[in-house]
């Protein structure tokens, strides 16, 4: 099965995103996936240079992706959805770092035991407008499913709709047959359990996430 | 003209920075800087005193042991060796940095004295904002003591690569921040990528994972 991460570097790293993609890579590097992938850095809002190819040039089998950022993280994941080929697209938001060994492997264990749908690291069950979904700072999925998906998000205030709204993501993908799960290091439940996910997101100290964002605890601490 | 060199190991996570500083010292004898006379100074990050262990981890290096709090970690470091040593010449250099090459200290020598005090470092870049990095940097200390902020944890990466960065700052002040390869020393301007073979030493983005 031919697997692919996607990161997306915003702005060439002005305004903080430099410090974030410091994050990941060092999380990833502490914090190994378990299994060979291709690497999608999707250059957001600006040119794929040198430099941005030497900052994320420990990724394996690196690829640089160039979007022009509108619809911000959402769109870069629809390009790279659109534009690499493979079996299993994980994709991560800028704010997204590693915090558990062989995570990959998770991931593409429960991929293939459930089948083609939408799994995350975190979920949210939702409450009044905020519909039950998948947190999209560290979700997989096929591309092909991804393309499925109706709506091209170009604007900034689509994305919010795509994670959690009416016609987002999850909804769509429960419309279509599909049970999302959420994955962590030590199982994986459907989203309507998602809150009784031993040390996952809503429980506990979280020590079960697979990823992380800048709404999970503890704060991350590089180590120097 | 009196050099420094600074090394910082922090003392937490021995498993990490324990095999750094023995890479360290190993590559800088299998590696030796050149024919200028100059000290080492281990900055001990975080620890209580040196004993057996910290002497093994640099030995046969002679090397001299200073403390520091561990605030602003390798940044603040810097800054108290900057306070403390009495030199011409600062060299900072972090707890990942290692050598591949005999001759990396002349070579940093010689481009202090050709070009005249400023901030020299082997690395530098444009993104997020123009800036030499500081795992490994030099320059004379009352540049580095003149920086108008003391370095607390949370201000590292601002140091290195945000707006009022110690590059620049100092192009602020008038100094031309300098990249230095063994061929080269480029201005802001004329900073690249470099390869392997062009870069004065590694660190543990450097390493042979990055840049070709």
């Amino acid at each position: 099965m031919k697997v692919a991460i996607t990161y997306i570097y915003p702005n060439a790293g002005e305004g903080g995103y430099f410090d974030l993609a410091v994050r990941f890579l060092d999380s990833y590097g502490k914090f190994p996936p378990g299994m060979d992938h291709d690497s999608i850095i999707v250059c957001n809002g600006s040119p794929a240079t040198d430099e941005t190819k030497f900052y994320f040039g420990s990724l394996p089998n690196l690829i640089c992706l160039e979007h022009d950022g509108s619809g911000y993280d959402i769109g870069g994941f629809q390009l790279a959805a659109r534009t690499v080929p493979c079996d299993l697209m994980v994709f991560f938001g800028s704010t997204a770092y590693l915090r558990q060994p062989n995570w990959l492997v998770r991931m593409v264990d429960a991929f293939q035991r459930h089948g083609d749908t939408l799994y995350g690291a975190m979920g949210n069950q939702g409450v009044g407008d905020i519909y039950p979904h998948i947190r999209t700072t560290g979700f997989w999925m096929s591309p092909a499913l991804l393309n499925r998906y109706p709506i091209q998000v170009t604007r900034p205030e689509q994305r919010y709709e795509f994670e959690h709204g009416r016609s987002g993501l999850t909804t769509w993908a429960i419309q279509q047959g599909k049970q999302p799960w959420v994955v962590s290091a030590v199982g994986d439940w459907v989203l309507q359990s998602c809150n009784s996910v031993p040390g996952g997101y809503h429980n506990g100290n979280q020590e079960n996430l697979l990823t992380g964002d800048r709404l999970t605890r503890p704060p991350y601490h590089p180590c120097d | 003209m009196r050099i420094c060199i600074v090394y910082v190991c922090p003392q937490i996570n021995p498993d990490v920075y324990g095999p750094a500083a023995r890479r360290f010292a190993d590559t800088y004898i299998a590696n030796p800087p050149g024919l200028n006379d100059h000290e080492v100074v281990v900055c001990l990050n975080g620890g209580n005193g040196h004993g057996p262990y910290q002497r093994k981890l640099f030995e046969p290096l002679p090397v001299t042991f200073v403390e520091h709090n561990n605030w602003g970690k390798d940044i603040g470091a810097f800054q108290a060796a900057a306070q403390s040593l009495t030199c011409d010449l600062l060299v900072c250099f972090g707890s990942h940095i290692y050598f591949h090459r005999a001759g990396w200290l002349d070579r940093m020598v010689q481009v202090f004295e050709s070009n005249g005090p400023s901030l020299y470092g082997a690395w530098g870049f444009h993104q997020p904002k123009p800036h030499l990095r500081t795992t490994g940097f030099w320059l004379p200390p009352e540049l580095l003591r003149g920086y108008p902020k003391t370095i607390g944890d949370r201000d590292r990466y601002g140091f290195e690569h945000g707006p009022e960065s110690i590059t620049l700052w100092s192009q602020r002040l008038g100094f031309e921040p300098m990249q230095v390869t063994w061929d080269g020393a480029y201005p802001m301007p004329d900073w690249r990528v470099v390869n392997r073979a062009e870069s004065l030493f590694y660190d543990q983005w450097f390493d042979g994972t990055r840049g070709g």
